[in-house]
């Protein structure tokens, strides 16, 4: 098995809106790839889709080689997630919730899990409900990434971190970026920390990829920045 | 057009609102004193909606940038309360007399006043009521010649009890939920909120925080957290026991105050019209058996009707988080088998203890014991109908947890009718004579509740199907 995720002709309708037109992607293990998108172009859709959290309409998903929909326990025991929208147990606290996470993985590592409470400073004894947006967004991804899963998805995971902590989450996620085994699926709206973080690139365009390579393809194909690229790319399609 | 959208995109207002038509329609079917305490309480029901919004309008942030916001508001209250809370009112005033307040009518009677409290939301309002409810029970029966109570000092005994229930109960609750004060912040006047935070905080220093998990932190930024072992690929029941415990659906806390207060409040009606048998004079021991076994019998609407009730509003919530816990280490059929076990499991036990209640605070409040127990072994066969009709409940439990969040108002008005068609119309309790006819009638209630079980039976498999091919995204 070489690819971490395998989609081939993907639709996806909900109704009479079609969220995904004919996607095809394939991530090899190891990567680290960022996906970039106007809002509506079908990121989260495609997450969920490759995630087994939705159908797909038509076309086929795969992921660490098995089917995206009907997942075995092994596999997902191997995959970590951070949706965009944060739902935590609120009645919790936060040290109940990472007991209460770990108690699913045996790969648990308690020493990352004691360094991003440090780092984060995230508050033990307090109830989830009690804690703002970004230190809810900083519980998520403690408990996707601190188990060390084999392929890590994330959807929009530094939208609601404040600077210093999207620093410290970046760095993390080049840690964590390190083993060759490990693979990164992250969507997010700030090329600047895709720039630093990812070895390729898939833009999205209306429901399907408008662009899939390596960060540094993309930029001597256009010969500007990360950004510009993602914008001529986007009004490319929408000529062409 | 807010005043009528709004009551029917809260779940628990539009529940009352439904329930409140139900017992219109009803409230037309011929009988003394039930058809107007029937239209009373359903207008009542809509009145407590139409107050529910009127209080979150007056504190919606929009009043002072909106011209004319709070004028019109009052206006449209006023005007919709003129024509529906006081059209219940009066009707109340003027159609129930003492001789006419038959048993199911005060069962309405509480059903709107409940229905009140959760539309309105007043704190003070449930245990003002509950233990206003006990006084005007007791002072009602104890002066009626159809009363059982015909002593004082009984009377006052069982009144006194019933209040210590209720305000031992909001104290409880005030102390279990000490910690939330400090975070929660009244809507609108609520001068009660004041009054339960120091109680809370009050009781918390007597008898120490209410929380069990601590977690000890030390002056060193390092903290150790015990992990225990890792649940690897566990069995659908385990599963099931450790994401019902752990996701917090038990509230194991919330039934205990509950169960006794809605069991002692329907325990209470000790009597109905024409639950005497002829010839026979009251305070009789036979007299008595009837009234404690029709007082039960009571209950069992409640032990029907609530558990899923309950159930399929809690697990409503759940659903925003089985995204995540979907991608738990546990394959498609491992976790909806456990998701569905876990709720299956807290309908039963809601039943147990709604029915064992039932039970014991009968027994708590019988005046001879023996005259309890043969009322307990005659009243058996309901509670074993009871708990086979939870059987069908539980699927439709089950299958409205799949669905959008208006659905469990369905399983209200579907556990209604089939209370009504399997207790009511083969025997309605308005028309009771003896306890023996109860009896008589408990073969047939068994046998229509088997029916319902087989039916609950053969639609799992189609909840299963539906659950395995639901998005959880």
């Amino acid at each position: 098995m070489t690819l971490a995720i395998s989609i081939k002709n993907l639709t996806k309708d909900f109704g009479s809106k079609q969220a995904l037109r004919g996607v095809d992607l394939e991530i090899p293990i190891g990567a680290t790839v960022g996906l970039l998108g106007a809002n509506g172009s079908g990121k989260t859709t495609l997450i969920k889709c490759s995630l087994g959290l939705l159908r797909p309409t038509t076309g086929e998903c795969q992921l660490l080689g098995e089917s995206a929909w009907s997942l075995s326990a092994s596999a997902k025991a191997r995959l970590g997630y951070v949706p965009q929208v944060i739902n935590l147990y609120p009645w919790m606290r936060v040290a109940e919730l990472i007991q209460y996470t770990a108690s699913f993985y045996a790969t648990w590592n308690p020493e990352l899990t004691d360094r991003l409470i440090k780092e984060w400073e995230l508050p033990l004894n307090d109830r989830v409900r009690t804690l703002s947006v970004g230190q809810k967004q900083r519980l998520a991804i403690l408990t996707a990434v601190a188990y060390q899963p084999d392929l890590l998805i994330l959807d929009e995971p530094a939208a609601s971190l404040d600077p210093q902590a999207r620093r410290q989450f970046l760095q993390l996620l080049v840690e964590l970026s390190e083993p060759e085994q490990r693979t990164v699926l992250f969507s997010t709206h700030i090329t600047s920390d895709l720039e630093r973080v990812a070895d390729y690139v898939a833009i999205m365009k209306e429901g399907k990829i408008a662009w899939f390579g390596s960060l540094e393809a993309l930029k001597e194909r256009t010969h500007t920045s990360l950004e510009d690229a993602f914008l001529e790319i986007q009004q490319g399609v929408q000529h062409g | 057009m807010t005043y009528v959208r709004r009551p029917f995109s809260s779940w628990r207002a539009g529940f009352w609102i439904l329930f409140g038509l139900y017992q219109l329609f009803f409230g037309w079917l011929p009988g003394d004193g039930v058809s107007a305490t029937s239209l009373a309480c359903g207008v009542l029901f809509l009145g407590g909606a139409l107050w529910l919004h009127f209080r979150e309008q007056m504190v919606d942030s929009r009043r002072r940038l909106t011209p004319k916001f709070i004028p019109t508001h009052i206006a449209v209250f006023l005007t919709l309360s003129a024509f529906l809370i006081g059209v219940g009112i009066l009707l109340l005033v003027q159609n129930v007399k003492p001789e006419l307040l038959a048993t199911t009518g005060l069962l309405l009677l509480l059903f709107g006043y409940i229905g009140c409290c959760v539309a309105t939301q007043i704190r003070i309002l449930p245990y003002l009521g509950f233990g206003g409810l006990f006084w005007f029970l007791a002072w009602y029966f104890s002066q009626s010649p159809h009363a059982p109570l015909a002593d004082a000092p009984t009377t006052m005994m069982i009144a006194c009890l019933g209040a210590a229930l209720t305000f031992g109960a909001m104290a409880w609750m005030s102390w279990i939920t000490e910690e939330h004060w400090g975070y929660v912040k009244p809507v609108g006047f609520d001068p009660v909120f004041q009054i339960s935070r120091a109680t809370g905080r009050i009781l918390g220093k007597i008898l120490g925080p209410s929380q069990r998990h601590r977690i000890p932190t030390t002056p060193a930024v390092t903290v150790s957290i015990s992990y225990g072992a890792p649940m690897a690929n566990p069995g659908a029941i385990r599963t099931a026991l450790r994401r019902w415990r752990k996701s917090g659906a038990s509230q194991t806390g919330l039934w205990m105050i509950i169960g006794p207060v809605l069991a002692w409040v329907f325990l209470s009606v000790r009597v109905t019209e024409g639950a005497q048998a002829p010839g026979i004079p009251p305070n009789s021991q036979l007299h008595s058996g009837d009234c404690l076994l029709v007082s039960i019998l009571i209950g069992v609407p409640f032990v029907v009707i609530l558990p899923a009730l309950f159930v399929a509003g809690v697990w409503r919530h759940q659903r925003k988080y089985m995204e995540i816990e979907s991608l738990r280490p546990a394959s498609r059929s491992q976790f909806i088998g456990g998701l569905l076990s876990a709720i299956t499991l807290q309908v039963g036990s809601v039943w147990l203890y709604f029915a064992g209640t039932t039970a014991i605070i009968g027994g708590l409040c019988s005046i001879e014991a023996h005259t309890f127990l043969a009322c307990l072994v005659d009243i058996a066969p309901y509670l074993l109908a009871s708990f086979l009709v939870q059987f069908f409940n539980g699927v439709l439990c089950l299958w409205i947890v799949s669905h959008a969040r208006w659905a469990t108002l369905l399983i209200g008005v579907a556990a209604l009718t089939e209370f009504y068609l399997v207790f009511v119309l083969l025997f309605p309790l308005r028309s009771l004579d003896t306890g023996a006819a109860l009896v008589s009638r408990a073969p047939a209630v068994v046998g229509i509740a088997a029916i319902c079980m087989l039916l609950g039976l053969i639609l799992i498999p189609f909840v299963y199907r539906r659950w395995m091919n639901l998005e959880m995204g």
